[in-house]
C-alpha cells in the first residue's frame, strides 16, 4: 500500500497544503515504521520527510516490467563477413566522406558475395533508400540481418516491400509503379494483368505514371491493352500508350505508321530517297499520338509529321532494298528534310535499339538538337563504342564532359578515363568556364579506372594548376582515385 | 592494439573536426608522416606558410599539434589517426624525428613526475579560513533553502509550475552564489522536469530529493564517515584530490566498459565506466571539459588496462581516480558477464539504500535482447523481464548487432530507464553512444 501513500503525498504536494492540512496519511510494512520515525515539527517538514520516505521507496522497489521477446531472432548468414580493412573503408564512406564511390564499392562487394558487419547495416540502408540504383547490391550485403531489421523500419521497409503486396495495394504512386516494374521484370503478364485489374478506377495521372512501368518486359501481348488507352478521353493518358506501341515493331501502331509512310518516303537499294511532306494530319493519326503542332526549332508542322512517323519504324526497314545507313544518311542530307530525317531516324534508332544505324547517325553529330535523343542512342551501343562515340561527340563539343559519367555510369575503360582525365585538364585550365559544374566532378571520379591512377595522376598534377580551386579539385579528384583504388582491393583482403 | 575508423571517430570532440578530420584524412595532403609501433607523426599543409606538426603516442593515446585550434584532438590529429586505423600497413615506417622524439621524451618525463608525490607548501590557516567561511555560506543557503522547500509545500506543485522555468534558475543561481554547486544542479535539473509527460511525479520525486540533502546536512553529525562524505558531495563541496590519492588504492586490470556524454550548459561531463576484472568492483571516472576545453580520450571504450584506482569516500563508492596506471591498453574483446533486469535493478536497490542521490548506475545485462515496441526502445533479458530505454536511444544500431539475439549489454540506469552504452557479442566489443 506504500504506492498508495506516494500518490496520497503527490496530490498533497500538487495542490499545497495552505488548502487545508490533511494529517500524513497511513502507510504500510517497512514504509509505515520510518514514517512513524517522522519527528518534524513543523507540518511542511513533516510532509517533505513522508516525501522523500515514500518517494524513495517506491523508486527502490520498482519492478521491471515482463513480457516475451517481441521479434524472432534474425536467420543465419550464408554469406562471409568482409574483412577489417573492407569495414574501415566502408566507415569512411559511411560517414560521408568520398560517399560518391560507395554505390560502385558495394557493387563490387556484392560481386564477391560478402556481407558487411551487422553494425554498419543500418547506416547501408539508410543510403540504400537514397540511392535507388546500389539498393539491390547493397540489400544482399546486408545479409539476412538486413532483410531482418528493415523489414521492422519505418522507412527501409520500402526496400523490402517492394516484393510484397503491401506496395502496390497501398503505396503512393511511386511505390506503386515501383511494385509494377518488379512485377512486370519477373512476369509481365502477372503486371498487366494488376494493372489492368485497377485501371478502371485510376486518374489519368496515375494512369500515365503506371503506362511508364510497362517499359520494363513490354512486348506484342501489351498491346490489346495500349490500343484500348489510345481511345482514352486524356492527353496524358493517350502518349505514353502510342510510344510504347511505337516501340513494339510488330504493332498495329506502327504498321499504321508505315503505311502512312508509303506514299511519303521510299529508300532504292543505293540509298537514294524520294520525300513528300504530308499534306494533311487525319483523326487517325492523331489517335497514334502524331503531335498536329511542331515543337522543334527550325522544324515546321508537316516536317515534323514526317518525323513523328519515321521516329516509329525501326531504321534497319529502310535498308530492306539494301542501301546500308550511311548511303541513306548521304543522299537524305541532300534533301531539304535533312534535319526531320536524321532526327526521326535518330529517335527510332534510340527506341529499337540500333547500333548500326547510330554508329552512321553519329558519324555526323552536327546536327543534333536534343541531349535526350543522343542520350538514348548511346545508350544502345556496347559499353567500348559508347565510349569512344562519347569521345567523338566530345570533340564536337555537343556533350558536356562532365555528363559522360551519366551516359557510361560505371568502370570506365582506361583509355577512356585518360581521354577524360585530359580534356579535364584542359577545362581545369580554362577555370571560369568549368566553376559551375566542379561539383559534377567526384561524379566522374567514381567512375574513372582507379587502376590508371598514377597516369591521371600525370595529366592531373594538382602543381600545375594556377589557380588554387583548380588545384584543388585535381587534388580532390585523385584522392578519390586513390581511395576507390585501395577500398577496392580491401575487399579481396582475408578477413 | 590496433584502431579502427570508428574507434578513432569516436575521439572527435565535435561533429564539426570529424568531418574535417575525414577530409584532411589523405596521404595527398601530409608531406610528410611515420609511424612507430607506439606513435604517429606528420606534417599537414595549412593555410599558413609552416604545415602543421602532428604527433600522435598511441599509448594513451595523447595528441599534439601545432595548428592554433582550442580543439582537442584538432581536425589534423584526428586526420592522421584515422589514416592510420584506415590503412595501417600502408602507413610509413621510419625513425621519429626531432621535433617528435622530444615530445615523447617530454611525455616520458612528466609521467614520471606525476607518479612522485608532491611537496606543497600550503597555507594552512588561510585555507582553514576559507574553507570556514564557505561552510557558514552554505549553511545560510540552505537555511533559505528549506524555507522554500516549505514555500512549495504549502502553495503546491501545481501553483510553483505555473511560475515557469525562471522559479527554479532563480533558487538555482541562489545555491551557486550560496557556494553549493550539487544542490544547484538539483535544483536545475527540476527546471526540465516541468516540461516532462509525467512532471508532478518527476517534479515531486526531486523536490523529495533535495529535501532528503538538505535534512542529512542538518543532521551531518549523526550520520557515519562515509554517508557525511556522500552528503557533503551532494552539496557541491569537492574532495580534494590529495584526500581521495590518500584513500586505500585498488590494484586490478581495469576495464573500460562504457563513456557517456553530457552537456549541462557550457560544461560537458564525460562518464567513463570501469570494471575491475579481479575485484569486479565498478568505477566511475569524471571528467569534466568547460567551453573549448578538451575531453579526456585516454580511456577507451572496449580496451583494459592495469593500474591503481583510488575511490572518492562514500557509503556507496563509485566515483574513482587513477593513481597509477600503466599506458598500455589491450583490447577487451568482450563485455564480462552480466545479470537480468530483475537482478540490475535489485543491485540499484540496495545501493540507493546505501546512496539514495545515485544518478547513473551502471548496469551489465547478460542475454538481454532488444527490440523496438512502436518506436520505444527496450531491452529484455533471461529472466522475462524488460528495461525501457531512454527516449533519446537510437536502437537500430544495437538491433542490428543483436540480430535478434541475446548480447551482454551495459549501460546507465536512472531507476527509469537504460541508456544504453556498449555490447558485446560474438567476441566483438560496438559502442553504442
Amino acid at each position: 500500500m506504500s504506492v498508495h501513500m506516494r500518490e496520497q503525498v503527490a496530490k498533497a504536494a500538487l495542490l499545497g497544503l495552505e488548502r487545508g492540512r490533511p494529517e500524513l496519511p497511513a502507510a504500510s510494512g517497512a514504509l509505515a515504521a520510518a514514517v512513524a520515525g517522522i519527528s518534524s515539527s513543523e507540518v511542511e517538514a513533516r510532509w517533505l520527510d513522508a516525501a522523500a520516505l515514500a518517494c524513495m521507496h517506491a523508486h527502490a522497489g520498482r519492478l521491471p516490467p515482463t513480457g516475451k521477446p517481441l521479434a524472432a531472432p534474425c536467420p543465419a548468414e550464408t554469406r562471409p563477413l568482409c574483412g577489417r580493412g573492407a569495414r574501415n573503408y566502408l566507415s569512411t564512406m559511411l560517414s560521408g566522406r568520398f560517399e560518391v564511390a560507395l554505390p560502385g564499392w558495394i557493387v563490387d562487394l556484392d560481386a564477391a558475395g560478402l556481407r558487411v558487419p551487422e553494425v554498419q547495416v543500418p547506416g547501408l540502408l539508410s543510403l540504400a533508400c537514397k540511392n535507388r540504383k546500389a539498393a539491390a547490391a547493397a540489400r544482399r550485403c546486408c545479409g539476412e540481418v538486413g532483410r531482418w531489421i528493415a523489414l521492422q523500419h519505418p522507412e527501409w521497409r520500402a526496400l523490402e516491400a517492394a516484393e510484397g503486396d503491401d506496395a502496390w495495394t497501398d503505396g503512393n504512386i511511386n511505390d506503386r509503379a515501383e511494385w509494377l516494374k518488379a512485377r512486370r521484370a519477373r512476369d509481365p503478364a502477372a503486371g498487366l494483368r494488376a494493372l489492368q485489374d485497377v485501371w478502371a478506377g485510376e486518374g489519368s495521372r496515375e494512369k500515365a505514371t503506371l503506362l511508364n512501368s510497362l517499359k520494363v518486359g513490354l512486348s506484342i501481348a501489351d498491346e490489346e491493352f495500349l490500343e484500348a488507352a489510345l481511345d482514352d478521353k486524356r492527353k496524358e493518358v493517350r502518349q505514353p500508350a502510342a510510344k510504347l506501341l511505337g516501340m513494339l515493331a510488330e504493332s498495329r501502331l506502327v504498321q499504321r505508321m508505315r503505311e502512312r509512310l508509303k506514299p511519303l518516303l521510299q529508300v532504292d537499294k543505293r540509298g537514294k530517297l524520294a520525300v513528300t511532306l504530308p499534306t494533311a494530319l487525319d483523326k487517325a493519326a492523331e489517335r497514334d499520338g502524331i503531335e498536329s503542332s511542331s515543337r522543334i526549332k527550325g522544324l515546321g508542322d508537316k516536317a515534323s509529321w514526317l518525323m513523328q512517323m519515321v521516329a516509329c519504324i525501326p531504321p534497319a526497314e529502310w535498308c530492306a532494298a539494301g542501301a546500308a545507313p550511311a548511303a541513306i544518311l548521304k543522299s537524305a542530307d541532300k534533301t531539304e528534310w535533312a534535319y526531320a530525317l536524321r532526327l526521326g531516324w535518330s529517335i527510332a534508332a534510340g527506341i529499337h535499339g540500333d547500333a548500326r544505324w547510330v554508329t552512321a547517325l553519329l558519324e555526323k553529330p552536327a546536327s543534333f538538337s536534343g541531349f535526350d535523343v543522343v542520350g538514348k542512342m548511346l545508350q544502345c551501343l556496347p559499353q567500348p563504342e559508347r565510349e569512344s562515340a562519347l569521345v567523338k561527340l566530345g570533340e564536337f563539343e555537343h556533350i558536356n564532359l562532365y555528363t559522360w559519367s551519366e551516359q557510361v555510369p560505371a568502370a570506365w575503360s582506361e583509355s577512356f578515363t585518360l581521354t577524360a582525365a585530359k580534356l579535364l585538364h584542359a577545362e581545369l585550365t580554362k577555370w571560369d568556364r568549368v566553376r559551375w559544374s566542379i561539383n559534377r566532378l567526384p561524379r566522374m571520379g567514381a567512375c574513372m579506372n582507379a587502376a590508371a591512377l598514377e597516369k591521371v595522376a600525370r595529366l592531373l598534377d594538382p602543381t600545375g594548376f594556377n589557380v588554387p580551386e583548380a588545384a584543388a579539385a585535381a587534388h580532390e579528384l585523385l584522392e578519390l582515385l586513390r581511395f576507390r583504388s585501395e577500398a577496392h582491393d580491401a575487399i579481396k583482403e582475408k578477413p | 592494439m590496433s584502431w579502427s575508423v570508428e574507434q578513432v571517430m569516436a575521439l572527435a570532440p565535435d561533429a564539426q573536426v570529424a568531418g574535417d578530420g575525414r577530409k584532411l584524412a589523405s596521404p595527398g595532403k601530409w608531406p610528410s608522416r611515420g609511424c612507430t609501433d607506439a606513435a604517429l607523426w606528420g606534417e599537414c599543409q595549412g593555410s599558413g606558410k609552416n604545415p602543421y606538426q602532428v604527433r600522435i603516442d598511441l599509448q594513451g593515446p595523447a595528441f599534439k599539434c601545432s595548428c592554433p585550434s582550442r580543439k582537442f584532438p584538432c581536425k589534423h590529429s584526428m586526420a592522421l589517426f584515422l589514416m592510420y586505423a584506415e590503412a595501417g600497413d600502408k602507413f610509413p615506417k621510419g625513425e621519429p624525428p626531432p621535433w617528435v622524439e622530444e615530445w615523447l621524451q617530454g611525455r616520458a618525463k612528466r609521467a614520471e613526475k606525476a607518479a612522485q608525490p608532491k611537496a606543497e607548501v600550503v597555507d594552512k590557516a588561510a585555507q582553514e579560513k576559507r574553507a570556514a567561511r564557505r561552510e557558514d555560506r552554505v549553511t545560510a543557503g540552505i537555511a533559505r533553502l528549506k524555507l522554500q522547500l516549505a514555500d512549495i509545500m504549502r502553495r503546491g506543485l501545481n501553483a510553483i509550475r505555473s511560475e515557469g522555468y525562471g522559479y527554479w534558475d532563480r533558487t538555482a543561481a541562489a545555491l551557486v552564489d550560496a557556494q553549493a554547486p550539487g544542490l544547484a544542479r538539483m535544483v536545475h535539473e527540476l527546471a526540465g522536469a516541468v516540461a516532462a509527460e509525467n512532471w508532478h511525479e518527476r517534479l515531486l520525486d526531486g523536490v523529495a530529493r533535495i529535501h532528503l540533502a538538505v535534512r542529512a546536512f542538518e543532521n551531518i553529525e549523526t550520520l557515519p564517515p562515509g554517508m557525511q562524505a556522500d552528503v557533503r558531495a551532494q552539496i557541491g563541496w569537492n574532495t580534494p584530490r590529495e584526500e581521495v590519492l590518500q584513500q586505500p588504492p585498488v590494484s586490478d586490470i581495469w576495464q573500460v566498459l562504457g563513456q557517456s556524454l553530457k552537456h549541462e550548459d557550457k560544461l560537458r561531463v564525460q562518464r567513463t565506466w570501469l570494471r575491475g576484472e579481479k575485484t569486479g568492483r565498478m568505477a566511475l571516472s569524471l571528467h569534466f571539459a568547460a567551453g573549448q576545453q578538451p575531453l579526456d580520450v585516454s580511456l577507451v571504450p572496449g580496451t583494459v588496462l592495469s593500474g591503481e584506482l583510488c575511490f572518492y569516500p562514500g557509503a556507496y563508492p563509485l566515483r574513482a581516480m587513477f593513481r597509477q596506471r600503466d599506458t598500455e591498453s589491450a583490447e577487451l574483446p568482450a563485455l564480462p558477464t552480466g545479470r537480468t533486469a530483475t537482478q540490475a535493478t535489485g543491485e540499484y536497490a540496495a545501493a540507493l539504500s546505501a546512496l539514495p542521490w545515485i544518478e547513473q548506475f551502471p548496469v551489465l545485462l547478460a542475454d538481454a535482447i532488444p527490440a523496438c515496441d512502436n518506436g520505444a526502445w527496450r531491452v529484455q533479458t533471461a529472466d522475462e523481464c524488460w528495461l525501457p530505454a531512454a527516449a533519446s536511444f537510437d536502437g537500430w544500431k544495437l538491433l542490428a548487432f543483436s540480430r535478434g539475439g541475446p548480447v551482454t549489454l551495459f549501460g546507465e540506469w536512472d531507476g527509469r530507464a537504460l541508456a544504453p552504452l556498449s555490447a558485446s557479442a560474438r567476441g566483438e566489443f560496438v559502442r553504442l553512444a
